[in-house]
């Protein structure tokens, strides 16, 4: 009786996951989907009406002007802010108004890199990346070790690095453990969260080809919000322009290199002249 | 005056959003302790760090507590000529009312602050959401635990606070004042009922939901920056060292 019931519930849930990846190339193979989706802190309108598609398996960028709300849009793609209206659809299925285990479940897709890393700061890089394991699943402390060491070792730290604590690493090392935490348990979608703010060129640089090198070897979705003009250009398949609350231009790199879009124009200039005003 | 009743209004209304959002967090949390308290190692990190690491202070409060008691309780009861009973009077007003209290209090400025100050910079450095993108529910983490952990740990530090009181006591009534040690002991078992025991233990586990519960909701509740975290501190020791002494009022009537 057990096993009938366990082979029906099997069977339902590959028809629903079908059915899910069915809807998903039926929406133009889209990962992440955001229709219409509007936000506003108290009388400030932060993302207005906005419509965007995230490709499968492709590298996104998210470029615009500081305080747009870039990271507000990232938060709302993997639901840790809910829009006031509009709707934001991950895999397939609508997010916007889930909550609890069901998030968590569409949740489980994802890998963050946050701005500022947001390692956990009472426990050292090893303890960081081992974390997410030890909590969900149920390896032995040997094959534990054995994985983060080898996503450690994937971005480029070994040895007594390991055994530091995030106020004991420089800028580019935080966001190397946070990418290697991010990678861990092989997320469908990455999402990148200004990942070279703050570094320098070289340390940039090296960041972009870990991006670049482990979405080829992973295959995932990633999504980056990035200022760095015109770096961004060289590692991305998408470019989308986010000014006041929508997405004013999306394309191939090139097409938004060639834009004559005049605040296009200026950002990816970084012109003094121009719509974009530094005081609003 | 129009203006006046106007702000009176806002804040009796921002107290009442205030107390009903503290509410709401209790019950979320205790529904998800129901759920799945979680790991047991991070209750036990919680017990080492609010019980275990609190002996000290709660040890020496105790002591000179119970001494102060001694030397105050001796010269007050000399005046009857009743320097005997000094046993009974150390241990009942520490069994019932200052060993739950000042162990209450004392927890709440050691490990009440530090759990405050803990979540609130988890907070504000996006540690919080980094649990939350990893599909982590961040309350089985950070408030859960704490709140186990106080409820097992305030009882047993109550326990200490009391017997540790109580010795005080009897080296300062007996060692240094004279009282017949036989006396002491003897009086303490005639006056000390059980119901004196379980209403400073319902006390103390009453004061230990107190603290976590003010204390993980001032840190997850805290500002911005640095000022927000020191700010949602200070509230949370305040905060929590008045609703003890309310609380405490409260039980003591009907429990008596």
């Amino acid at each position: 009786m057990k096993t009938v019931l366990g082979t029906a519930i099997d069977v339902l849930r590959r028809t629903a996951g079908l059915q899910r990846e069915a809807r998903r190339i039926s929406t133009g193979l889209s990962m992440i989907k955001l229709v219409n989706v509007t936000k506003s802190f108290d009388t400030q309108v932060v993302l207005n009406k906005l419509n965007l598609e995230i490709a499968t398996g492709k590298i996104t960028a998210v470029i615009g002007p500081s305080g747009e709300g870039k990271s507000v849009l990232l938060k709302h793609m993997i639901g840790l802010m809910q829009p006031e209206s509009g709707e934001v659809e991950v895999d397939g299925e609508v997010i916007s108004r889930m909550r609890g285990s069901n998030l968590n479940r569409i949740r489980e897709k994802f890998g963050m890199l946050f701005q500022n890393a947001a390692l956990f700061d009472s426990m050292t890089v090893f303890e960081n990346v081992a974390f997410p394991l030890q909590e969900k699943t149920r390896l032995s402390t040997a094959q534990i070790r054995e994985r983060v060491l080898d996503a450690l070792k994937d971005v480029g730290l070994t040895g007594a690095d390991n055994k530091k604590y995030p106020d004991m690493l420089s800028g580019g090392m935080k966001k190397r453990v946070g990418l290697a935490r991010a990678l861990l348990l092989n997320p469908k979608i990455i999402l990148f969260d200004e990942p070279t703010t703050g570094l320098d060129p070289v340390i940039c640089r090296t960041i972009h080809h870990l991006i670049k090198d482990t979405q080829r070897k992973f295959g995932y979705t990633a999504v980056i919000v990035s200022h760095e003009i015109p770096a961004i250009f060289d590692i991305s398949d998408h470019v989308a322009m986010l000014y006041k609350g929508e997405i004013l231009e999306m394309g191939v790199p090139r097409d938004i290199q060639r834009s004559t879009n005049p605040v296009v124009r200026q950002f990816i200039t970084g012109s003094l002249e121009g719509p974009i005003r530094l005081v609003k | 005056m129009p203006s006046l009743i106007r702000k009176l209004g806002a804040l009796a209304i921002w107290l009442l959003r205030e107390m009903g959002r503290m509410l709401n967090f209790l019950v979320y949390a205790l529904y998800k302790i129901a759920k799945n308290p979680g790991r047991p190692i991070h209750i036990f990190k919680q017990l080492h760090f609010i019980g275990a690491k609190s002996f000290f202070v709660i040890f020496l409060t105790a002591a000179f507590t119970g001494m102060v008691l001694g030397l105050q309780g001796y010269y007050s009861l000399a005046k009857f000529g009743s320097e005997s009973m000094l046993g009974a009077a150390v241990a009942l007003s520490l069994i019932r009312e200052l060993g739950p209290v000042l162990a209450a209090l004392m927890v709440t400025g050691r490990a009440g602050s530090a759990i405050t100050a803990e979540i609130g910079i988890m907070k504000i450095t996006e540690q919080i959401d980094a649990l939350r993108t990893m599909a982590l529910e961040p309350f089985k983490y950070l408030v859960s635990p704490k709140i186990i952990g106080a409820l097992i740990a305030l009882p047993l530090l109550c326990a200490i606070f009391d017997v540790v009181g109580i010795y005080g006591g009897y080296v300062v009534g007996v060692k240094l004042l004279g009282v017949n040690p036989g006396a002491y002991f003897h009086e303490m078992e005639k006056s000390v009922e059980w119901k004196d025991v379980y209403s400073g233990i319902i006390k103390s586990i009453s004061f230990g939901l107190i603290i976590s519960w003010v204390c993980c909701y001032k840190g997850y509740n805290a500002g911005h920056g640095a000022e927000g975290v020191s700010r949602a501190t200070t509230s949370a020791v305040v905060m929590s060292s008045v609703m003890i002494l309310i609380w405490d009022y409260f039980l003591t009537s009907v429990l008596l």
